[in-house]
Order: structure tokens, then C-alpha cells, then sequence
């Protein structure tokens, strides 16, 4: 048996729900690296500006639609 | 798996560890956020996998190994990282104008770890005086000092109660030293 503990370089990070959800919460305005990591794929990353006062809205995409098949998961 | 500042680590036996990842953000009012969905997308050609099937191919060579369900996300994780880091260089140049010696800029920042060059482009000598490095200094005419960026002087500028970096007119009797 065995767990995984993702430490994440900030306090803001959320665990996508069943329905692929997130929303990460009280951020300060700035600029950030937005990543999804994901036990199953590799990391997407992307940046992003959060304005104050804002909700940004950050719908992803992430797979692998070729190539090889991973072998370290 | 270590990925830019961020690690997986497996333990054995960790029971209810993974709720760590999962812990809820306590929302600040008035403050911004980031909301959105991920969606996986499985590899071409590979059937996809709902809850109603096994979840396993049917070959027994391939017992152990269970396909894998991409019409859900899984232990997935969205996560900010700070997109400046730390460190960097600051110059700060020592000027003489009017008014007498001054700093320019005024006000700049670098990260922890970070270079701060102080460069005197005056005709001569000056002391710069930096309180946080415990520093009083001569620098020469055209020349400069380099300081590295404690924890405590990642705010170098601005001064709201004191100067971090004061510089002053070099008397004759520093000159000498």
C-alpha cells in the first residue's frame, strides 16, 4: 500500500472533484505558474494574472494523445 | 518525482495521508481567485473506460494491470506557484545632484539570495552606510559594491521608517582609510 503527498510550492491548491472542478481561493494579485498535476499524466503548467478582485477562469485540457505509452506511473 | 519545486513522495502504510493534498483553502474575502475544470484526455486508440467495466484487460498476463478511467480526473491537484523567483540583481547608483548625494532608484526590491550593486557614478569618493548588512563602506569614484540580499533585506527600498542603503558625501578623513 502505498499514498502520495503532493507538496505544492504555495498555500493555494485545490483537488480537482469528481466532476473536474477546482477553484483556488483567496489568491493575492499577481503574477503566478498555474500547474495541474495529476497522477495519471504529466504536469501542465501555464501562466497567469490574477487581478484583484477577480476570478480567473482556467478551463484545462491535459492528456497525452500520442506517442508512447508512460511507464513510471 | 521531483518537477519544479515540487514533490511526490510515496510513502508505505500512510494512512489518511492524502487528505493532507486535499485540505481546503480557507477563502479570504475580498480577494481574487482561480477557478476552472480538467478534463483528461486518454491516448488515441485506447478505449475509453467508464464505471460500469471491470477496469482491467482481459488478457492474465495483464492482471496487475487496471486501465486506467479518464472520464474522471483522479487524485488531480491545481496549484499556484509564484511566477518571479527569487533572487535577481538590483543596481542601485550613487548620483550627485543638486541637492547633494542621492540613491537612484529610489525604490526597487529583489529576491532572497538576490545581488545588490551599489554603484558610486559620482566624481568621488562616498560611504554608503547599509544598516540590515551591518555595513559602512567607502566606494571610489566609478566603482561599486556588491551585497547579497539577506531574509531580512528582501524589501531593500522603500525606506518608510529608515533608509536600508544611506549614502553620504565622503569626508576627507574616510577618503584616507
Amino acid at each position: 500500500m502505498n499514498a502520495t503527498i503532493l507538496v505544492t510550492p504555495t498555500p493555494w491548491f485545490d483537488t480537482v472533484n469528481g466532476r473536474g472542478g477546482y477553484a483556488l481561493t483567496g489568491v493575492p494579485p499577481g503574477r503566478y505558474r498555474v500547474s495541474v498535476w495529476s497522477e495519471r499524466l504529466p504536469v501542465a503548467t501555464r501562466g497567469a494574472v490574477v487581478r484583484a478582485g477577480e476570478s480567473l477562469r482556467l478551463d484545462w485540457v491535459i492528456g497525452t494523445p500520442s506517442g508512447p505509452a508512460r511507464s513510471d506511473r | 518525482m521531483l518537477r519544479s519545486g515540487v514533490a511526490a513522495i510515496a510513502v508505505a502504510l500512510a494512512v489518511g495521508t492524502a487528505g493532507c493534498a486535499s485540505a481546503p483553502v480557507a477563502p479570504a474575502p475580498g480577494r481574487s481567485g482561480v477557478v476552472g475544470t480538467v478534463q483528461l484526455v486518454p491516448r488515441e486508440g485506447v478505449p475509453a473506460v467508464t464505471h460500469g467495466t471491470s477496469g482491467a484487460y482481459g488478457d492474465r498476463r495483464l492482471r496487475d494491470v487496471r486501465l486506467v478511467d479518464y472520464s474522471t480526473p483522479g487524485f488531480t491537484v491545481v496549484y499556484l506557484e509564484a511566477a518571479q523567483r527569487p533572487g535577481g540583481r538590483v543596481e542601485l547608483a550613487v548620483e550627485e545632484g543638486l541637492s547633494g548625494l542621492h540613491l537612484s532608484p529610489r525604490v526597487d526590491a529583489v529576491g532572497v539570495g538576490g545581488e545588490v550593486v551599489i554603484a558610486n557614478h559620482t566624481g568621488r569618493a562616498a560611504v554608503v552606510s547599509v544598516p540590515s548588512a551591518a555595513l559602512v563602506q567607502s566606494i571610489e569614484a566609478g566603482a561599486q559594491l556588491s551585497l547579497r540580499a539577506g531574509r531580512d533585506a528582501r524589501h531593500l527600498l522603500p525606506a518608510r521608517r529608515r533608509a536600508l542603503v544611506r549614502v553620504r558625501r565622503c569626508t576627507a578623513r574616510s577618503t584616507r582609510r
